[in-house]
């Protein structure tokens, strides 16, 4: 294998994401104002109700309120590459600081709290954290559920992280090249950049990607069980308020279909291919990356970041059996 | 002395969680009514009297009158709890007894060809079911077996839980996930033993692949494997959620589903005053600590073979 075919695979979706979320909504074919029909005219049936089969005005049909099911995905998409965007942000930003400060010294108590709070993740699947977090009156009958939300989903999952990074940064300071810098009279900021930050990079990038994979994952998980990021209340004037949701993010959209798998599989199929469409890009993204690294740290010649090999000078050993990998 | 610390350690883990559990579920619930013209609207006002009530109340009814309370079918929590978890029990267990021989020899297998064209085969198909979304995989499972009955396979209920055979097919699509995730760490950690120096001995020696990789590879990839086998438990349990939900089985997953209330949306959905509010958060506790529980039993089982099997670990302080 010379191509590094994942992160190809991974910049060409990214790529298309990205056009679909940016410039999808100014396309022809696209319905901005997402207009609900009623009824349409198809030539040998008849009148047909929505959901509409696929036709030329709706080439991926329509959703139960007549509302074209392509427009639906291209416009949900931005809201939800926000979320996601947020979410997985959020978190690192929280836990890079924490597992700098969790590395510093022995019998820190930063360093405890990280890693009793990775064991404690260790109990209870995220998703199942995630749903009691969501539940929970005060998130969910807050008006700003939605900031609350992503707060909370990017928190949970910071133990993890922070532990995995504290892990290399006490794996990287027993370097013996750390210990050089040191001795040549690097300041902390000269150490951090030159020594630390060129190592710590490589799984900075591959676990952000995958992170942006998971949470996807997870979003998509609670909005098929139903259980949305915001959702809005209605007061209807006889004392009755419904709890509605507004959004048309692609896990609410899921969530709002998925009753229909067994009358018209192809609607909630279609926004579930979507959402695992996001979670692949991200997963070959980080696969990509990861590849990426590993062919650079161990190869004597130059290589692009297709893993196409510049010089030709023969490969050594150890660079055979991690591109077998 | 290491495995009495590690296990003291992973039960106090346990108790210290099902205590943030307990306080973290038992948040008030009530919601009060505020007129707003002529329509109410319902606003969450948090009180920490009325919190401190729900958790004095929790305990002097746990531990004076051995009591949980009831569900909303008006029977004992832990009857419910326990008889709803006795019914996932098979799920999981059908699920482990298959996912861990399955995943073991599918690591083996992605590591073997991993140098071949075959390789997508591979190492493809454990990519994919780390990677694409559980529900993604069990509706086009049902699709597809639906699609073929109305081709002529014989018919049997996908969806329901009442007949002998129900428990098979959620157990079957609960075996995916777990393998897979076992697959990729069996493969990670056999693939770091590749290039040591008694792997290179043992070729030498002559003796055959087969027998280098069953026997001095896996042997000493088994502390990484058992390491793991909590997070496989956590992860059969978080696809429990979505395998029951999807297949209708009602399990202990889906009664969880059910009591933090969404077992018909329409109850959630309308809020009126005067509506009771049925609280199953006994349930909740309950039914979530048994799932953590699952999860101790694990974790020391695995700290107990690890014992037995990494002698390095044994005698680490």
């Amino acid at each position: 294998m010379k191509r590094n075919i994942p992160l190809i695979i991974g910049l060409l979706s990214l790529f298309l994401l990205l056009f679909m979320t940016l410039a999808g909504p100014y396309l022809p074919f696209i319905d901005q104002e997402l207009k609900e029909t009623p009824l349409i005219l198809l030539e040998p049936e008849g009148y047909i109700a929505p959901p509409f089969p696929l036709t030329k005005e709706y080439p991926l049909g329509s959703d139960e309120k007549g509302r074209d099911l392509l427009s639906l995905i291209v416009l949900g998409m931005r809201d939800t590459l926000w979320v996601l965007f947020l979410i997985v942000l959020l978190r690192y930003v929280v836990a890079i600081p924490l597992a700098a400060i969790a590395s510093i010294g022995e019998r820190n108590p930063f360093s405890w709290l990280v890693t009793k709070w990775n064991n404690m993740l260790l109990y209870l699947p995220v998703l199942v954290i995630a749903i009691l977090y969501l539940n929970t009156p005060y998130v969910f009958f807050s008006e700003d559920r939605k900031i609350l939300a992503i707060v909370g989903l990017a928190l949970i999952e910071v133990g993890r992280l922070s532990h995995l990074f504290q892990e290399e940064i006490v794996a990287l300071s027993k370097q013996e090249y750390v210990k050089s810098g040191i001795v040549v009279g690097n300041s902390g900021w000269g150490l951090f950049k030159r020594y630390y930050w060129p190592a710590l990079r490589p799984h900075l990038f591959v676990n952000f990607m995958q992170d942006l994979g998971k949470v996807m994952l997870l979003l998509g998980q609670l909005g098929f069980l139903g259980i949305y990021l915001e959702h809005i209340e209605i007061t209807l004037d006889f004392g009755i308020g419904i709890i509605a949701n507004e959004s048309i993010a692609l896990p609410q959209l899921l969530g709002e279909n998925k009753s229909l798998i067994i009358t018209n599989f192809f609607i909630p199929f279609t926004i579930a291919a979507a959402i695992t469409w996001i979670v692949l890009t991200f997963y070959w993204l980080g696969e990509g990356l990861r590849k990426y690294y590993q062919l650079r740290n161990h190869s004597i010649g130059r290589r692009d970041w297709f893993g196409i090999k510049r010089s030709g000078k023969k490969q050594n050993e150890t660079e055979q059996s991690i591109e077998a990998m | 002395m290491r495995l009495m610390k590690e296990i003291s350690w992973a039960i106090v883990g346990f108790i210290f969680l099902t205590l943030l559990v307990i306080i973290f579920v038992q948040f008030p619930r009530n919601i009060e009514y505020i007129g707003v013209g002529n329509a109410v609207k319902g606003t969450y006002v948090f009180s920490w009297e009325q919190y401190r009530d729900n958790l004095h109340f929790f305990f002097k009814e746990l531990i004076y009158e051995r009591n949980l309370g009831q569900t909303f079918f008006e029977r004992p929590v832990e009857v419910e709890a326990v008889e709803y978890a006795l019914k996932s029990l098979p799920l999981i267990a059908i699920s482990l007894f298959l996912s861990i021989p399955l995943g073991i020899a599918k690591g083996v297998m992605d590591l073997r060809h991993s140098n071949r064209k075959t390789n997508f085969l591979g190492n493809g198909t454990t990519a994919f079911f780390q990677s694409v979304p559980d529900f993604m995989v069990i509706i086009c499972v049902q699709w597809g077996l639906m699609e073929l009955m109305s081709w002529g396979l014989p018919r049997f209920s996908v969806y329901m839980d009442d007949e002998w055979y129900s428990f098979i097919l959620p157990s079957l699509l609960l075996t995916l996930f777990p393998a897979a995730y076992l697959a990729r760490i069996t493969s990670m950690a056999l693939g770091s033993q590749e290039e040591q120096l008694y792997i290179l001995f043992a070729r030498a020696k002559g003796l055959s692949e087969r027998v280098v990789l069953w026997k001095h590879m896996l042997r000493n990839c088994w502390p990484a494997i058992l390491n793991h086998l909590p997070s496989i438990v956590s992860v059969t349990l978080s696809n429990l959620l979505i395998v029951e939900y999807l297949t209708q089985y009602r399990g202990a997953a889906f009664r969880l589903y059910q009591a933090l209330g969404y077992h018909n949306s329409a109850a959630i959905n309308v809020i009126y005053p005067g509506k009771e509010v049925v609280s199953e958060n006994n349930l909740i506790i309950v039914i979530v600590t048994l799932f953590m529980f699952l999860i101790l039993l694990t974790k020391i089982a695995s700290l107990i073979s690890r014992y037995f099997l990494d002698p390095l670990w044994r005698e680490e302080k």
